[in-house]
């Protein structure tokens, strides 16, 4: 009875110690690659910042006001946060690739979905990236444009077209993700349905005069319109 | 020949018939059958009374014209303009009619005039308004002989004016391309100029026939370009240029931003002349200068202000980009003064502009956008300009023009750290 004991202790830690030299190595590879990974993703990211800032890349947002977005929201310039991305996403690789090199079903798994998540994951972002700079270069050319017609309310214009715009690129980033999709795109169908007949109600009924002034000043009647005498050239 | 490829074929032929001449005048043309008319039959009475004895061709370089505008210029005869003249022509006045390739615009029919100039070896070549009907045979004159006789080679029109006539011109441009190129032009968006037979050579070379320039604002390229190259200038007194019909599809707008454009692409492309600092030159005036006109006119003040005012408020991000902090907390600060008290100061004016200019060298935004920026703040300053003038006889404005001119080069040296600061951004 005692020998069949110490029998099963014996088989039992040999079990653990032959389980253990078999985990080992994969664990001391997991530590290695992300180790490695820290400082691949480090040169990488430094690497993409001297690039960007070297082909101007931040005078090109500073155009587009993707900096004044930025600095909005507290944070960086473009070519910091775009090598402060490349750095984490890097890493993330790395750390996932450590994972995988663990064995596990359920980590190889997570890795595999990762991996095929990330075209995805580029996408969404491309797409946003595209949107906001699309919605501060219309926005701003409706707010001018509005101005210098001396159409009322030009600010609230550009404001409505901004939103739009960016309301648009996320919904069309977080389809892109599938996140969500369903709730997503209902939402939105939801929300521009409500702002679409807010506005024809508001126009229709509240805003009368307001669409008549408006009507009458792009189609005024022939009359004589007392213009200044004054030359600009 | 710098370039002879956008030269027809025909009108080679017609050249080569044509052989050597002394004076050619040019027209660019478009639809302007009204005015069109006069302006030939000017030329012809020209050739007639003060240059009798040259060689002489009048050349229109058309963009098209459906309107009558070539049988008008063929069908014109001298008699019809001046039916009493004492001299005729003692050698043969030739005429071409030269129909021009490519974008319509009047770079290209300048650089067609230019190269049948040079062709033809003329020895002055004299371009004038064909939109207008003030040419007189007296400006042909006036404009040819600076260049026959003096040896000048570009001249200069100018025009007597109202005081509140070309307030575009006077707050902006001349100041600004005085200060960049230091010469006293006061009309450099020309209308009407005379070249010599090297400038002719010379602005055919020059890079200012495609792009921006050549668009919207050749005339001013080609005064920056004699300018730049260092040809010998002048102005020369002409009489009143009647405006042609305002055409109100053009807004002040799209004028600040063609003009002002085409002067910010100036200058981009002559950054290495004005970046070397220089005292300005006297241009000497040949001919009687004539006085300002100085009859009321109607004038909404308010209308201007209000835009200004409300363009401070409303398109405050877009200059928060483009106006340094300092003279956007001044140019705020004038929002709260009265209509009566609305002094926009040259100096305020002269940074202003300067901010635009280097915001539009860094492309901190859609250049477009950023000279639509510019009308609603260059209606404040025009108002105060109104304001301050509305007493005013020729020479106080006279004297106003000259220190607003003084603020531009005195502050020529805060462009230049702008434009470097924005170099090393």
């Amino acid at each position: 009875m005692g020998n069949k004991v110490i029998d099963a202790l014996e088989q039992a830690w040999g079990s653990s110690l032959e389980a253990a030299a078999r985990f080992l190595p994969r664990l001391l590879a997991m530590f290695i690659f992300v180790v490695v990974g820290w400082f691949v993703a480090l040169l990488l990211g430094m690497v993409v910042g001297r690039v960007l800032r070297w082909v101007n890349f931040n005078a090109l947002c500073r155009s587009a006001g993707v900096t004044e977005l930025l600095r909005k929201a507290d944070l960086p310039a473009p070519d910091v946060v775009l090598g402060r991305l490349v750095f984490w996403v890097v890493w993330i690789v790395f750390i996932l690739s450590g994972l995988s090199a663990l064995g596990l079903r359920p980590a190889e798994d997570m890795v595999s979905q990762f991996f095929l998540f990330i075209p995805q994951l580029l996408a969404a972002l491309l797409i946003l990236a595209v949107g906001i700079l699309l919605a501060n270069f219309v926005s701003r050319a409706a707010l001018l444009a509005a101005f210098n017609a001396n159409l009322p309310s030009a600010r609230l214009l550009s404001n409505l077209i901004w939103f739009f715009i960016v309301i648009l690129a996320v919904t069309m980033a977080l389809d892109q993700l599938s996140l969500a999709r369903t709730v997503v795109l209902t939402a939105f169908a939801i929300a521009f349905g409500a702002v679409m007949l807010a506005l024809a109600i508001a126009f229709g009924m509240g805003g009368r005069d307001v669409a008549r002034r408006m009507l009458e000043r792009q189609f005024p009647e022939e009359r004589a319109v007392e213009k200044d005498e004054l030359s600009h050239l | 020949l710098a370039d002879d490829s956008f030269l027809t074929d025909e009108l080679l032929k017609q050249l080569m018939a044509m052989g050597e001449v002394d004076i050619l005048v040019g027209l660019a043309t478009y639809n302007n059958a009204d005015t069109v008319g006069h302006v030939v039959g000017a030329a012809q009475a020209a050739f007639a009374k003060y240059f009798h004895r040259e060689r002489t061709a009048l050349i229109t370089a058309d963009a098209g014209s459906r309107d009558g505008t070539l049988e008008t210029v063929r069908s014109t005869d001298v008699r019809d303009f001046h039916p009493v003249l004492a001299s005729y022509a003692l050698r043969t006045v030739h005429q071409i009619v030269a129909p021009y390739h490519g974008i319509p615009g009047k770079a290209n029919a300048l650089r067609t005039i230019f190269a049948a100039a040079e062709l033809s070896r003329a020895k002055v070549c004299v371009v004038v308004g064909a939109d207008h009907d003030g040419v007189t045979p007296e400006w042909i004159d006036n404009l040819v002989r600076p260049v026959r006789g003096e040896s000048f080679d570009f001249v200069s029109p100018l025009y007597p004016r109202h005081k509140f006539e070309g307030l575009l011109l006077k707050n902006l441009v001349y100041p600004l391309t005085r200060a960049i190129y230091g010469l006293r032009i006061r009309e450099p968006l020309g209308g009407e100029n005379a070249f010599s037979t090297r400038l002719v050579a010379h602005l055919l070379s020059q890079s200012i026939w495609e792009g921006e320039l050549a668009r919207f604002g050749i005339d001013l390229g080609m005064t920056a370009a004699a300018a730049v190259g260092g040809f010998r200038v002048c102005e020369s007194a002409l009489g009143t240029r009647r405006q042609a019909g305002r055409d109100d599809r053009v807004t002040l707008g799209s004028v600040v931003e063609q003009v002002v454009g085409s002067l910010f692409a100036c200058l981009e492309l002559h950054e290495r002349h004005w970046q070397a600092s220089r005292s300005p030159t006297e241009v000497p005036v040949k001919g009687q200068e004539q006085e300002l006109a100085l009859e009321p006119v109607r004038i909404n003040r308010k209308r201007m202000f209000d835009r200004f005012r409300s363009a401070v408020v409303e398109l405050g991000s877009v200059l928060e980009q483009i106006l340094a902090a300092e003279t956007l907390a001044e140019v705020r600060a004038l929002t709260g003064k009265s209509d009566r008290e609305m002094h926009f100061p040259d100096e305020l004016w002269a940074r202003t502009v300067y901010d635009f200019a280097a915001a539009y060298h860094r492309s901190v935004m859609h250049r477009g956008h950023l000279l639509q920026a510019l009308t609603p703040l260059y209606l404040g300053r025009a108002g105060s300009f109104v304001l301050e003038n509305l007493e005013s006889d020729a020479p106080q404005v006279d004297l106003r023009l000259e220190e607003l001119c003084l603020a531009f080069e005195r502050l020529k040296p805060y462009l230049q750290e702008r434009w470097k600061a924005s170099e090393e951004r």
